[in-house]
């Protein structure tokens, strides 16, 4: 229970970065605690109902995967942006709404 | 001072740490504090790992999130920002929307786990590991064998597996791409 | 009262399990040690460019001037503690300690004789815990030079930092053959699978064609870029960059800086020396290695390594940033792959 506690916690803190930042890079930061925080549950829960299994880890470690490539992706994006747009904040970055 | 006991100063010592320095990440005003907090939580995360016997996944969150991720993020800021001189302040906007769907979703979480918790077994989502055990043996314990999660990742979940490195050679093409192409160069 | 009972009696006053205090005891001597090894290195590598260069080197203070360096030492530390206007005081301050820390964590794993009484601790991740602990320095460099609140630092942060993740590839893949070799992540398994003939170590066994060789060389030459050494120092290029990261550093911190970059020099050879030369094991089986013999042979291996690396770094010159990137990506990673994908042939056709 206690694992669960602290990941919903670490989850909520990042769903409040990505809800209220403004700036593109530290909305990812936020994303990136949530995927911790997902992670910790993977683990904590396959630890506990069954211990001798991995599974967990191994979902941990897909996520983990999965995060690097979003990153990646994820800030080459703001890089592109940043070139055309000389900022990243997401407020700014309207060029598509007509 | 038994092992559980030592474990449970371990994990609340953790939990705080990590839960302080997440907090930093979404209220800091400084862009480049908030990521080297970001880098503390993932430490806080790895250790948390550590407790529950996960040592591989300690070692690759290490080496993934906070030798990689972090990088990559001081990359970004670099590469985004006006680095000397005067930092741009973060703002934050709509904070109680932000507190309130948070608030909402741990609300919700917490619910779920209460009815879920009351059908299962005492002592769910912990793990102790004797401390002794941990201290002395670390390296030893079945869970987090090396060996066990490559043959679970060769066998039982192959086809993931050669999906995510499928997924990384994309992720990887497509960031050179994207970055290179922007602005027209 | 003997001095047993007084430990004795002080540990069941304290309540901690004796696993802390072995920890803690361990950890300052690899502390000291780290200290003792980085002064020794440092006088050695004067000592030995001068003769290169046809020169004395230091000689006035203590015998041969071996307390030279630590006269500098302490120069360093009793130096103004100096941190620039425009820097960011907690980072500033920080950084030095986020470059220091894996530099010194990296010793817990190296088996420097034979295990259990010479390796602080056996652990099951080994040489992925020394990669991933290892992999946080570069996040020290590149804060350090956003930290100085200059653009020569800063953009030397960045330009070390590129260097460092680059090279970091091409090392891990390098590393990644001899534990396919013998199929451990542990550095005691790696070293006690290639024995006490030197025709069985990694570097030299004729079984693998050479290619643990290559895989040896590629990892040495990424070892010179990950420590910052000739010819890949370009964090010290005074004279055509103004120097890197560390330029507003001065004192104490700066003192951090170099510490962690020597004992990288030398962890960088101790690993070495595990993964490719046989670790403690004397080349060949007549010879003693057992006890503090097997002590000896390890530091002999690896400082050969480091002087060799020192014979590099007073040799040539270095090299310019996009000629390192290239030499990273465009050479040294696809050989490393491509040696890396015959040797997991080999291994699996065995």
């Amino acid at each position: 229970m206690h694992y669960l506690v602290l990941s919903a916690l670490l989850f909520s803190i990042g769903i409040y970065g990505v809800l209220t930042r403004r700036n593109a890079i530290a909305i990812l930061m936020g994303i990136e605690l949530m995927l911790n925080a997902v992670n910790l549950n993977f683990v904590a829960v396959c630890a506990s109902l069954t211990p001798n299994q991995i599974t967990g880890q191994i979902f941990a470690a897909f996520v983990i995967v999965v995060a690097a490539a979003e990153a990646c992706i994820g800030f080459a994006l703001i890089i592109a942006i940043y070139r055309n747009f000389a900022k990243v904040n997401v407020d700014d970055i309207n060029i598509m709404r007509w | 001072m038994n092992g559980g006991a030592v474990w449970w100063v371990f994990f609340y010592a953790l939990s705080a740490f990590t839960l302080f320095n997440a907090l930093l990440v979404v209220t800091g005003k400084n862009l480049f504090k908030c990521a080297l907090h970001l880098m503390l939580v993932f430490l806080g995360v790895a250790g948390l790992f550590l407790l529950q016997g996960a040592f591989l996944l300690a070692g690759v969150q290490t080496l993934i999130y906070t030798g990689g991720v972090t990088t990559l993020i001081l990359f970004a800021i670099m590469l985004s920002e006006e680095v000397v001189g005067r930092q741009r302040q973060l703002v934050s906007r709509g904070v109680s929307i932000g507190i309130s769907a948070a608030i909402c979703f741990l609300g919700i979480a917490l619910t779920i786990f209460g009815t879920a918790v009351a059908q299962l077994p005492e002592n769910y989502g912990v793990h102790i590991a004797p401390v002794a055990q941990f201290v002395a043996e670390a390296s030893h314990l079945p869970m987090g064998n090396v060996r066990a999660v490559g043959v679970a990742l060769l066998t039982q979940f192959l086809v993931p597996f050669e999906f995510a490195s499928v997924l990384l050679v994309v992720a990887v093409i497509g960031a050179i791409v994207i970055a290179r192409l922007a602005g027209g160069k | 009262m003997s001095l047993t009972q007084l430990c004795e009696r002080l540990l069941n006053w304290t309540g901690l399990p004796v696993e802390v205090w072995v920890g803690l005891v361990v950890a300052v001597i690899i502390f000291l040690f780290m200290t003792v090894i980085v002064l020794a290195v440092v006088y050695l590598f004067r000592k030995f460019a001068g003769f290169i260069q046809l020169r004395l080197g230091p000689r006035y203070v203590g015998p041969r001037g071996v307390l030279q360096t630590v006269c500098d030492a302490v120069k360093l530390l009793a130096k103004e503690d100096i941190i620039p206007a425009e820097a960011d005081k907690g980072i500033f301050i920080a950084a030095p300690l986020i470059v220091f820390l894996p530099a010194y964590l990296a010793y817990i794993v190296i088996p420097f004789g034979q295990p259990p009484h010479f390796q602080p601790k056996d652990l099951n991740l080994g040489i992925l815990y020394v990669l991933a602990i290892t992999s946080i320095t570069v996040v020290g460099i590149i804060t350090a030079g956003w930290a100085s609140g200059s653009k020569w630092a800063t953009i030397g942060g960045m330009r070390s930092g590129a260097q460092l993740i680059s090279y970091e590839v091409p090392m891990s893949l390098a590393v990644l053959v001899p534990v396919l070799i013998s199929g451990s992540l542990s550095m005691k398994d790696i070293a006690e699978m290639q024995g006490d003939r030197i025709w069985y170590w990694n570097a030299f066994n004729i079984s693998y064609f050479g290619l643990a060789f290559i895989a040896f060389v590629i990892y040495m030459i990424c070892a010179l870029a990950e420590t910052n050494q000739i010819p890949f120092d370009l964090p010290e290029a005074e004279s055509e960059l103004v120097a890197g990261y560390n330029v507003e550093y001065s004192g104490m911190r700066f003192a951090f800086f170099f510490l962690a970059e020597f004992s990288n020099l030398f962890v960088v050879c101790a690993i070495a020396t595990t993964l490719f030369l046989g670790g403690w094991y004397a080349p060949l089986p007549f010879l003693p290695d057992d006890g503090f013999w097997s002590l000896l042979w390890f530091m002999l291996k690896t400082l050969t390594l480091v002087f060799i690396v020192l014979w590099i770094r007073s040799t040539y010159p270095r090299v310019r940033i996009d000629q390192l990137m290239e030499f990273a990506w465009k050479r040294l990673f696809p050989i490393a792959l491509i040696d890396l994908g015959i040797v997991s042939l080999i291994v699996a056709l065995r």
